[in-house]
């Protein structure tokens, strides 16, 4: 007591209740009272991971029951025995093999690729850009691949040949709104609004095209250019997932080691500087890999839209905004609401099948919307 | 830490200088006060010497070291930075807002040890009872509060303030002020901050740097000496009376004289 005393004392002309606070600061920390402080973090973060096994589990179920429905009908069960004996090679019924892993799989696949993929690149986009209203198009990556997609399906002009006619082509074309933000940003410094901006007026450049080659197209090609708009998994096939699957797995993993610097740019530009972050190095990296994760989806699923600007804000309302969580939580939800919605758009008129697209804005818009009512906390600015 | 400023002339491009000839050098701990008029180079200084604007080689040099040939990764291990106001869009828990300032020192994970200096960072600003909640639901002092923790916990011996007791009550822009000197004493931290507050810097700085028109450092020293009545009404424009407070100065403000 008495050295504590002397201690608070011997400072220049500061007063004991500082100089008992600093002397406070400099001790290691009470263990009793840190762990009654934290215990409120602690269960946080192991909401965090609760909310991602969560979402896990429901992409198994979502999954099983989407792979089990169909003309050939097969139990939640017999699917994953059937896909564990494709695995271990110890194929018990090959039509069930066939229809399960070759036939069904697939689409799948497909479904959390996509969904994750859009999730994370949402995620992304919106920290840095520092817009809740960012997603993965916010790019011009949407207006471009239709661009791309309407060339080859109105006039059969296409880069690529045979099954990667439309695919190929639409990946080319909706790279090039990106070099266009790219350039801009460059010209005048990559601040997120110049982006935006930038973004949106080359979003409508593209759109005018669009609409000008389709003065000149008829009636099949304009009813295919739609359904390819709208949204579908109907394109899956194991071949075509080789391009996407590298593109869209090195994106995600990508961001998610970015997630720490993501968390600094949060605290603004100049501050991250501060703290070791170049941001506009950070924010050209992220815009890049989004860039070519957000174009490799499109080419194969055409434009699904919600998962990608609302599933982060979904996620951040469950488990905040720490991007190391962020991220690989948006894989999960991202994942598991778009098979969610392939499997209602499967089964809901059958056998007659609901584009994905038009299921997940049913079900995403009237959810989020109860979520932004329902939630009185402020999520963002 | 040593800091040395040489001649530094900076503007922004448009042919106008904002800071003209800067010189100065800081080579022992304490608690050094930037003040200033609005728009005389205070936030551009501490900007220019904390690696936020590109200054020419050969004008800032910490440790011997010229400012650019130091990363920005390096630099966060030198100086921390209190921004005035915040800007975090989406809402992060005031720990994880914290956390943040020790992003050079901690790895993937989170460790006991990053939470535990957090969590003494956040007693020392008073705001432990904040730990949980979103940053965006706190108030503009409170938001000041965190932001300070938050330079604190980068764990450097250079830290370096833009306001810090702006938006803070009458309580804590004292209680702010006498624990950055108290940290220079006891841990022998460099503390160097813009303040508006003419009283308070007069009574707790070890050294006052007063900037005026036109982005000119008008004079550097103790407060004693530096804070004069001839002082106040040359750079900023208002009538006064300094009196002798315990050996410090107290100034007694009067009207203001001019407008430019």
């Amino acid at each position: 007591m008495d050295a504590v005393l002397e201690e608070n004392q011997s400072t220049s002309g500061t007063s004991p209740l500082v100089a008992g606070q600093v002397s406070e600061w400099l001790k290691p920390v009470d263990k009793k009272e840190f762990d009654e402080s934290m215990s409120g973090f602690r269960r946080f973060v192991i909401r965090k991971y609760a909310f991602i096994g969560f979402c896990i589990l429901a992409c198994f179920v979502a999954a099983g029951l989407s792979i089990g429905f169909g003309t050939y009908s097969i139990s939640f069960w017999d699917t994953y025995v059937t896909i564990w004996n494709h695995i271990t090679g110890n194929i018990q019924d090959v039509i069930e093999d066939i229809v399960v892993v070759r036939d069904r799989l697939p689409r799948v696949c497909l479904a959390v690729l996509a969904g994750a993929g859009l999730a994370v690149a949402g995620a992304g986009m919106q920290s840095i850009l520092k817009n809740p209203l960012a997603e993965p198009y916010t790019t011009g990556v949407s207006s471009g691949a239709i661009f791309g997609a309407s060339l080859s399906i109105v006039f059969g002009f296409s880069l690529f040949g045979g099954d990667y006619a439309l695919i190929g082509n639409a990946f080319v074309f909706s790279l090039i709104p990106v070099a266009f933000i790219l350039m801009i940003s460059k010209m005048k410094n990559a601040s997120p609004t110049t982006m935006i901006m930038g973004g949106i007026a080359v979003m409508y450049i593209f759109n005018a095209m669009t609409t000008v080659i389709r003065l000149w197209s008829d009636p099949d090609s304009l009813s295919a250019l739609y359904a390819w708009e709208v949204g579908t998994l109907g394109y899956a096939k194991w071949d075509n997932l080789v391009l996407m699957l590298p593109i869209t797995v090195f994106g995600i993993l990508a961001i998610w080691a970015l997630s720490r610097q993501l968390n600094v740019l949060s605290t603004g530009d100049e501050n991250s500087r501060t703290l070791g972050v170049d941001a506009e190095r950070l924010r050209i990296i992220v815009l890049v890999v989004v860039a070519f994760m957000t174009a490799a989806i499109v080419s194969y699923v055409g434009l699904i839209g919600f998962v990608g600007l609302v599933a982060p804000h979904v996620v951040r309302m469950v488990i905040g905004a720490d991007n190391r969580f962020l991220i690989p939580a948006s894989i999960a939800f991202g994942a598991a609401v778009l098979l969610l919605a392939d499997l209602i758009g499967k089964t809901i008129i059958a056998p007659a099948t609901i584009q994905v697209g038009v299921i997940m804005a049913f079900l995403g818009g009237p959810m989020f919307i109860w979520l932004l009512v329902r939630k009185n906390t402020k999520v963002w600015g | 830490m040593e800091l040395v400023v040489k001649d530094l002339d900076f503007g922004f491009g448009d042919g106008r200088n904002v800071l003209q000839s800067i010189s100065l050098s800081i080579d022992k701990p304490g608690l050094y006060c930037i003040i200033g008029p609005n728009g005389v180079g205070k936030s551009t200084l501490v900007r220019c010497i904390n690696k936020i604007y590109k200054v020419p080689d050969g004008k800032v040099f910490v440790n011997g070291k010229d400012i650019n040939e130091i990363s920005i990764k390096e630099n966060a291990g030198n100086m921390a930075y209190v921004p005035v106001g915040g800007d975090d869009l989406f809402a992060l828990t005031v720990v994880d807002t914290i956390l943040i300032g020790r992003h050079n020192q901690s790895g993937w994970k989170t460790s006991e040890e990053d939470l535990e200096t957090v969590y003494k960072s956040m007693k020392l600003m008073g705001i432990e009872e904040l730990g949980m909640k979103h940053y965006n639901e706190l108030s503009a002092g409170q938001h000041q509060k965190v932001a300070i923790a938050r330079g604190l916990v980068q764990g450097t011996d250079f830290i370096i303030l833009d306001e810090p007791t702006a938006n803070l009550d009458v309580r804590y822009q004292i209680y702010v002020t006498e624990l950055l000197k108290e940290l220079a004493v006891r841990s022998g931290m460099t503390v160097l901050m813009i303040s508006h507050d003419l009283n308070i810097t007069a009574r707790y700085a070890d050294e006052v740097i007063v900037m005026a028109r036109p982005g000119v450092i008008h004079s550097m020293g103790k407060p004693e000496d530096v804070i004069t009545e001839d002082m106040i009404r040359e750079v900023y424009g208002v009538d006064c009376d300094v009196i002798d407070a315990k050996g410090k100065p107290h100034i007694i403000l009067g009207p203001a004289l001019r407008i430019d």
